[in-house]
């Protein structure tokens, strides 16, 4: 054997050696790699791998998150123009298929889940209309017992048709026919509900009161909305006291329900303010503040149930009356009872959405 | 032997296996991904990521050139308020307005150092550092959301120096009635709070608007981000000047339990509250 030849016979030795101790330098590695591990003290261990585990968990989930709220933030009139079809077709469903779709998705298990998830966050709102009708209407031991016994079907039918609302944003159900998710406060809701068992209950004397108390209250909410509207466009615009003023009263005038919600948002990120319209601010601002104002963001979002998780600092608050009792206790098949209710009631509410979905479709036009 | 030989005969066996391969550029990939992964891995520190740095300070998808207009143009609000008030001549707002400028200057300086000491502790992979850089970002948010034209700033100084007593009498009596106005919306909304939870009626409602403003005064400064979480805290301890038998009356039983205890919270907050400018100002 020649020089060169006993050269490559070494280099192949060389690297057979070499490929031998690579393959068992991994099969080391690999069987210490859970020992090492192990060995690593507690709190010492490598943070980011359960977070990447964590993350690549909560990917999809936020990927949903976004969808939704990108769904949520897209404006009346501009949506998928797949789902505003599918929108307008129920909308053209002639009326007697539509308690049967509704009853369709009022027994989805899945709508029933999301149903029994809003109840058990969003009954305090519906409590606090109670004892707000309690305290104006000062009603006697029968009139009391009436209106506990009215709550929580009353309840239970809101939070059904909250839930049915939403649930096509979600994917869920059918969709009730004509249903424009979050198109009405959530707070509205329990107010009409809770209005409902007055009116059922007490005289007309005793409703009238109620009804003004409630505009009073109506009137106070929009006032303060409007001030702290303005408030935070002070701190951009320095606006003149007539100017705060004037905006003030504008505002109130024009005020939306939702806008409510931005104002919980705004203490903490001041880009949120909700999309007020032009002609409701411009014609109080100099040239200036309203090249400002032009430039200013503003969001179109729909906040939807989930931010109702918080009632301020009475979030632990027990409400002095037990409206619901057990009954109420996140009990899901008695919503369908719902719609066992009479026609004439159920055909109110349709006609009520089919004239939303009317005036939609004049907007669209 | 140690586990990192080991490993590294692997990847040595590895890298000469791959570059074997004929005419292969997988060698120069693998070598490709591991940069790149290292790359990732120093720009994404326990999710931090540099693209965040902006959304932190801004509170929003702004970078630092729309943040700047935005701040031209409160400048400018800032000076045309100021020069409508107290006569001011073109001349004197020009100084105002240079002054504001060098104010932003500076905010956009310490904006740029802040990001880029970021980015360094990203680039380092100091998780520590990069955690600490957090408590640098909030003077800077708070400058952004309110502070930038306020005490201390350029802009004040200068202004100090243009106006006569006079003058300074009417930007004082501005203030205090944009101060005015923003605590009185906070009280409003305070009480919408508690109505939301425990209605009231239009007559306690009203007592208890009234009651407020009897006891409680504005406080000095209504600067600042995220105020309105301690605003509220501010009110509440300001109710404490309220004697009990006039407040307690207005709720009912379980909402005033809950109302005396926040009431106590507020009081308790005190010092933290004074730090952030939130004290009572002087009676006129």
């Amino acid at each position: 054997m020649g020089e060169p030849m006993a050269n490559l016979c070494r280099g192949f030795v060389f690297l057979g050696a070499l490929l031998c101790c690579a393959l068992l330098g991994a099969v080391r590695a690999a069987e210490e790699t859970p020992k090492e591990k192990s060995e690593v003290p507690a709190g010492y261990e490598d943070a980011t791998e359960p977070k990447k585990a964590e993350a690549e968990r909560e990917e999809p989930m936020k990927e949903e998150a976004a969808a939704e709220e990108v769904e949520a933030e897209v404006p009346a009139g501009y949506e998928d123009a797949g789902k505003a079809e599918k929108r307008k077709k129920r909308a053209r469903l002639p009326a007697a298929v539509r308690p049967a779709m509704a009853k369709i998705d009022a027994d989805n298990p899945q709508v029933q889940a999301l149903a029994a998830q809003m109840q058990q966050q969003l009954k305090p709102y519906f409590a606090a209309e109670l004892s707000f009708a309690r305290t104006v209407c000062q009603p006697n031991a029968e009139q009391l017992q009436k209106m506990k016994d009215r709550a929580t079907p009353e309840l239970e039918r809101t939070i059904m048709e909250l839930a049915m609302q939403q649930a096509p944003q979600m994917g869920l159900g059918l969709g009730w026919p004509g249903a424009q998710p979050q198109k009405k406060d959530i707070r509205e809701q329990f107010e009409i509900a809770a209005s409902k068992i007055v009116s059922e209950v007490f005289s007309p004397e005793v409703v009238e009161k109620y009804e003004e108390e409630q505009s009073h209250r109506l009137e106070f909410r929009a006032r303060a909305g409007a001030m702290a509207l303005v408030a935070h466009l002070d701190k951009r615009f320095r606006l003149s006291q007539t100017q705060r003023e004037a905006l003030t009263d504008s505002m109130q005038e024009g005020w939306q329900r939702q806008w409510q919600a931005y104002l919980q948002f705004m203490g903490n990120n001041p880009e949120y303010f909700p999309p007020v319209p032009d002609e409701t601010i411009l014609p109080h601002l100099n040239e200036v503040q309203a090249k400002q104002w032009k430039s200013m963001k503003r969001t179109n979002i729909g906040f939807g149930w989930q931010h109702m998780n918080n009632h301020g600092i009475f979030r632990e608050m027990k409400q002095e009356f037990d409206w619901f009792g057990d009954d109420a206790r996140v009990k899901v098949p008695g919503m369908v009872q719902f719609f066992a209710a009479p026609a004439a009631e159920f055909e109110l509410f349709v006609q009520e959405d089919e004239e939303g979905e009317e005036d939609k479709a004049e907007e669209e036009e | 032997m140690s586990k990192a030989f080991f490993l590294f005969l692997w990847a040595l066996a590895a890298v000469l296996f791959l570059t074997s391969l004929p005419g292969s550029t997988v060698a120069v990939e693998f070598i490709e991904i591991v940069e790149e992964q290292v790359a990732e891995q120093n720009r994404n520190i326990n999710g931090f990521r540099i693209e965040h740095f902006d959304q932190w300070v801004f509170s929003n998808q702004q970078e630092i050139a729309g943040a700047k207009t935005q701040l031209l143009e409160r400048l400018e609000a800032e000076a045309n308020s100021i020069q409508s008030t107290c006569d001011l001549s073109d001349e004197q707002k020009e100084k105002l307005l240079l002054a504001g400028r060098g104010d932003i200057q500076v905010f956009t300086q310490l904006y740029a150092a802040t990001k880029a000491k970021f980015a360094e502790n990203l680039k380092k992979g100091d998780q520590q550092a990069v955690q600490n850089i957090w408590q640098e970002i909030q003077p800077l948010k708070r400058k952004y959301h309110g502070l930038i034209f306020g005490e201390g700033s350029l802009f004040e100084k200068v202004l100090g120096h243009l106006l006569d007593e006079q003058q300074t009498a009417r930007i004082e009596k501005l203030r205090r009635e944009q101060r005015k106005f923003q605590y009185q919306s906070a009280v409003m909304l305070l009480i919408s709070q508690f109505d939301r939870a425990a209605p009231f009626t239009h007559e306690n409602r009203e007592k208890l608007l009234a009651l407020i403003y009897e006891h409680s005064r504005p406080p000095k400064s209504f600067t600042g981000e995220n105020h309105s979480h301690y605003v509220t805290y501010y009110l509440l301890g300001q109710m404490s000047e309220i004697p009990e038998d006039e407040l307690h009356p207005l709720f009912e039983e379980a909402a005033w339990k809950v109302v005396k205890q926040q009431i106590k919270q507020g009081k308790r907050m005190k010092r933290n509250l004074e730090k952030r400018g939130l004290v009572p100002e002087e009676e006129e």
